[in-house]
């Protein structure tokens, strides 16, 4: 009996030892664990914006270095838009412009009006100031940008999504709190919602070698222009197996043709910024293949036309219609140019938008 | 609702907060058998009910056997048991093969009936469920065991989620008398359970799925790989299935234990044996255990002449190899270990009367050679395995013994090189409870960020889009 006093003592002493550091153990567990994730979100926010979204974070790094470059009183214009932008606008193939202006093509993938506006608000937010914005608008993304493009595609606006973007991108989601509420537990688990560009950017070699992942990225050239293997020339072949496909999705975009109101809300949102920050804009149908524009209805014409005259009227903005400037040769499916397409086009921007531009700085 | 998902997290948050808050000791029961049942839906409502029903037969049985005392008739209750879980799980699981292969031996024979096939889905999990069905009538037969007297508690028993799918097989001598006793609340408990699941996510997360990137696209495809590859393939393919199938156990036994539940261990650093016999020690330990009681020892085991042992060893590694699945190759790849079993079995005889050759493999290097052949053995025989058919294993292992030019492998080589030597360092750490010591020692913050650390490594490396386990086809 009095010996078994003390064993009974000494083991409730090491169970309560035990439970002492359990405790401890789980607690710097979760400590760690949210440490780390906070870590991660400040880098991701403040020195690594390429990690959070990489094809806006290597053009910004580009960007900067080209700034970097040029005289001080050079202009800078910046142009915004999707695919077609990014594959269609070549800095340099446009030669020298008046004062030494530096063009950088900040078309993304996938991008629309959302994308346009976001990619503005960050470029600003960096103390960079434009003196000339080219927005891109496309038929295609302005009925499908904001709660559509958002649902659709939800991981992709989660992810590229910062704390300075997430008010702006929630306003576009058909559901705010919701988006707010995956966005956040997305923040809590960054190593996790972020690892793909985590690995593809800093561990490409933990990746299978046929990944796609870095392909919005990896043929970005210093001046932001996307360079893509299948779009050196045109391949009359393989031209011809994209249309029929192409037809069919776009038909279904036209057939039920409408401006999304998030769309235009992120237009009126960029032109205002624009117009407070004292930047001129010229909105930009880009290029579209002649089957393409032949694929339009009145209604997408008409639409998209009375959109672009409220902005005129509104904001005083340049538009210019290039859709037939460049012939099929020069596309390597509907949509896209191809390098040498992109060339042509970017030689005659650049002659017959820019420069005038640029030399009457009136609206300045 | 895999483990490694966000459904079983939001699930198995819910079930354990209403766990710990009820008061009642039979209100938790009954959670846990509705959460196990709601588990097993998730995949096949209807298919829960046939594990539901056959878990009441082999309740009935067993207390008919208790309930009687003549042997015949206990006798009887036991075959029908027998014939019940035997026949559904072959019903399920081998019908089809049985027919496919019968069909083929037709044909050889020179015949030409085409035999129907049936158009079953496979229950997830039932080859684990049945043999635990199976040694729970068999411990009561034998009177090991009473038979269960509260049907909650013995439907808990098979259907307890963390266990159900995928293992490990548990005993209902150490399951049931857990289900009784009264759980309180223990932080060590939850401390392990925790590093349980940490473990199994980072094995998962950050080595199966990953090394599955290496292995399946040259496993599908292995006539345009070169040999680099191949072996790469191999070798990832070695560290998949351990990471996989122990990942899922230590996910089981983290889950188990923050209900307050212990499930046996499955897995202890097969890796590093240092033979054949060793390895399978090591190796799934719930299924050669079980294997061992209700197969081997039954048949004569290692009493016998050598020819009786040998006869024992080969029919239960091929029953073995053949409960992994419906193909000639799980029964092939049992029978190749059956032979090295066997043939280890000589070769240590022989060793017996050759002291100074005994000396030599038992040394540091000779037991390093010993583990590099044995790691290589069982990874040669993975092969056969992983490989769907007997041409696809061929090509492997003819492109694995020559020189074949061929395409490199899909994920660069630095990736399993990395992972290898982690796997190798923690097997040399772990082996003989060296992990306990280092864990022991060990301040709690810099075991507590070490544990941050792995889990957000582990997130990290998780490939894009969910991976099954692949012990839940088995």
């Amino acid at each position: 009996m009095e010996c078994s006093r003390p064993m009974t003592k000494l083991r409730s002493r090491r169970r309560d030892e035990a439970s002492r550091r359990a405790r401890k153990v789980l607690g710097w567990l979760a400590v760690g664990f949210l440490l780390g994730q906070a870590s991660l979100f400040a880098v991701l926010e403040s020195i690594r914006p390429d990690l959070r979204d990489p094809e806006y974070g290597i053009r910004l790094y580009q960007l900067r270095d080209r700034l970097g470059e040029r005289s001080k009183s050079g202009p800078l214009v910046i142009t915004l838009g999707s695919s077609r932008t990014g594959m269609g606008i070549r800095p340099d193939a446009m030669g020298d412009l008046p004062d030494g202006a530096v063009v950088f093509n900040y078309g993304i993938n996938s991008g629309g009006p959302l994308i346009e506006l976001l990619c503005l608000r960050r470029i600003l937010a960096e103390g960079i100031t434009p003196d000339l914005v080219v927005a891109e608008i496309s038929p295609v993304s302005l009925r499908l940008d904001g709660e559509d493009a958002i649902r659709t595609d939800r991981a992709y606006y989660l992810r590229r999504t910062g704390l300075a973007d997430v008010d702006a991108v929630s306003r576009q989601a058909g559901r705010p709190d919701f988006f707010l509420g995956e966005w956040t537990w997305d923040q809590l688990t960054l190593s996790y919602s972020q690892r793909s560009f985590l690995l593809a950017i800093e561990a490409r070699r933990w990746l299978p070698r046929d990944s796609k992942i870095d392909v919005r990225w990896r043929g970005v050239d210093p001046h932001g222009f996307q360079r893509l293997p299948n779009f050196e020339h045109h391949d009359a072949v393989r031209y011809q197996a994209i249309l029929a496909a192409s037809e069919k999705s776009v038909a279904k975009h036209y057939s039920e043709f409408h401006v999304s109101p998030t769309a235009e809300a992120c237009l009126r949102e960029l032109l205002e910024t624009c117009r407070d920050q004292n930047i001129r804009v010229v909105l930009v149908l880009m290029p579209e293949s002649p089957s393409l524009r032949s694929w339009a209805t009145t209604t997408v014409h008409d639409r998209v036309n009375g959109l672009l005259d409220g902005f005129k009227r509104d904001y005083h903005a340049s538009v210019v219609d290039s859709r037939d400037w460049i012939t099929e040769d020069g596309f390597g499916d509907t949509e896209h140019m191809t390098v040498e397409g992109a060339g042509r086009f970017s030689q005659r921007f650049a002659r017959d938008v820019l420069t005038p531009l640029l030399q009457n700085p009136a609206g300045k | 609702m895999l483990f490694c998902s966000l459904q079983y997290l939001v699930f198995f948050t819910g079930v354990f907060v209403i766990h710990w808050l009820l008061p009642w000791r039979q209100a938790r029961v009954w959670l846990l058998l509705a959460a196990s049942l709601f588990f097993y839906a998730s995949w096949n409502e209807w298919l829960a009910l046939v594990v539901g029903v056959s878990s009441v037969i082999d309740y009935l049985l067993a207390r008919g056997m208790d309930r009687f005392s003549s042997h015949r008739v206990r006798k009887l209750l036991l075959f029908i048991s027998l014939a019940s879980n035997l026949g559904l799980l072959c019903y399920f699981k081998y019908a089809n093969f049985f027919l496919q292969s019968l069909e083929a031996a037709l044909h050889r024979a020179g015949g030409t009936a085409s035999l129907p096939l049936l158009r079953v889905i496979l229950p997830i999990g039932i080859s684990f469920y049945t043999f635990e069905a199976i040694n729970y009538t068999v411990d009561v037969y034998r009177r090991r065991i009473r038979a269960e007297r509260n049907l909650a508690h013995f439907v808990l028993f098979i259907t307890f989620f963390p266990h159900l799918v995928a293992g490990p097989i548990v005993r209902a001598r150490d399951f049931l008398p857990q289900i009784a006793r009264p759980k309180r609340w223990s932080w060590p408990r939850a401390r392990l359970g925790a590093e349980y699941l940490i473990l199994g996510l980072v094995k998962k997360l950050a080595v199966a799925d990953r090394m599955a990137m290496m292995a399946d696209p040259v496993f599908a495809n292995p006539g345009s790989y070169g040999t680099a590859a191949i072996w790469l393939a191999a070798l990832a393919y070695a560290l998949q299935i351990y990471c996989d199938f122990s990942g899922y156990t230590d996910m089981a036994l983290g889950s188990a234990h923050l209900l307050g539940y212990k499930l046996a261990i499955n897995f202890d650093m097969p890796y590093s044996a240092a033979n054949v016999s060793e390895f399978w020690r090591r190796w799934h330990i719930s299924l050669s255990t079980w294997l061992r009681d209700y197969l081997f020892i039954p048949l004569g085991g290692s009493r016998g002449s050598e020819w009786q042992t040998t006869r024992n060893l080969m029919l239960t590694m091929i029953l073995g190899g053949l409960w992994h699945g419906a193909n000639w190759t799980f029964i092939v790849w049992g029978m190749v270990h059956g032979s090295l079993l066997v043939g280890h079995r000589a070769f240590r005889r022989w060793c017996g009367p050759r002291p100074a050759l005994r000396s030599v493999l038992e040394s540091v290097p000779g037991t390093a050679v010993r583990i590099a052949v044995t790691f290589l053995t069982v990874t040669f025989c993975w092969v056969l395995f992983r490989a769907t058919t007997f041409e696809a294993a061929y090509v492997m292992f003819g492109r694995m013994l020559s020189w074949r030019a061929g395409l490199p492998g899909p994920l660069a080589g630095v990736s399993l090189w990395w992972t290898m030597a982690v796997m190798a360092v923690c097997h040399m750490v772990a082996r003989n409870g060296g992990w306990r010591r280092v864990v022991s020692r060990t301040p709690s913050p810099v075991l507590g960020f070490g544990y941050a650390g792995a889990l957000m490594i582990a997130l990290t490396l998780a490939p894009e889009g969910a991976k099954g386990f692949i012990y839940f086809q088995f």
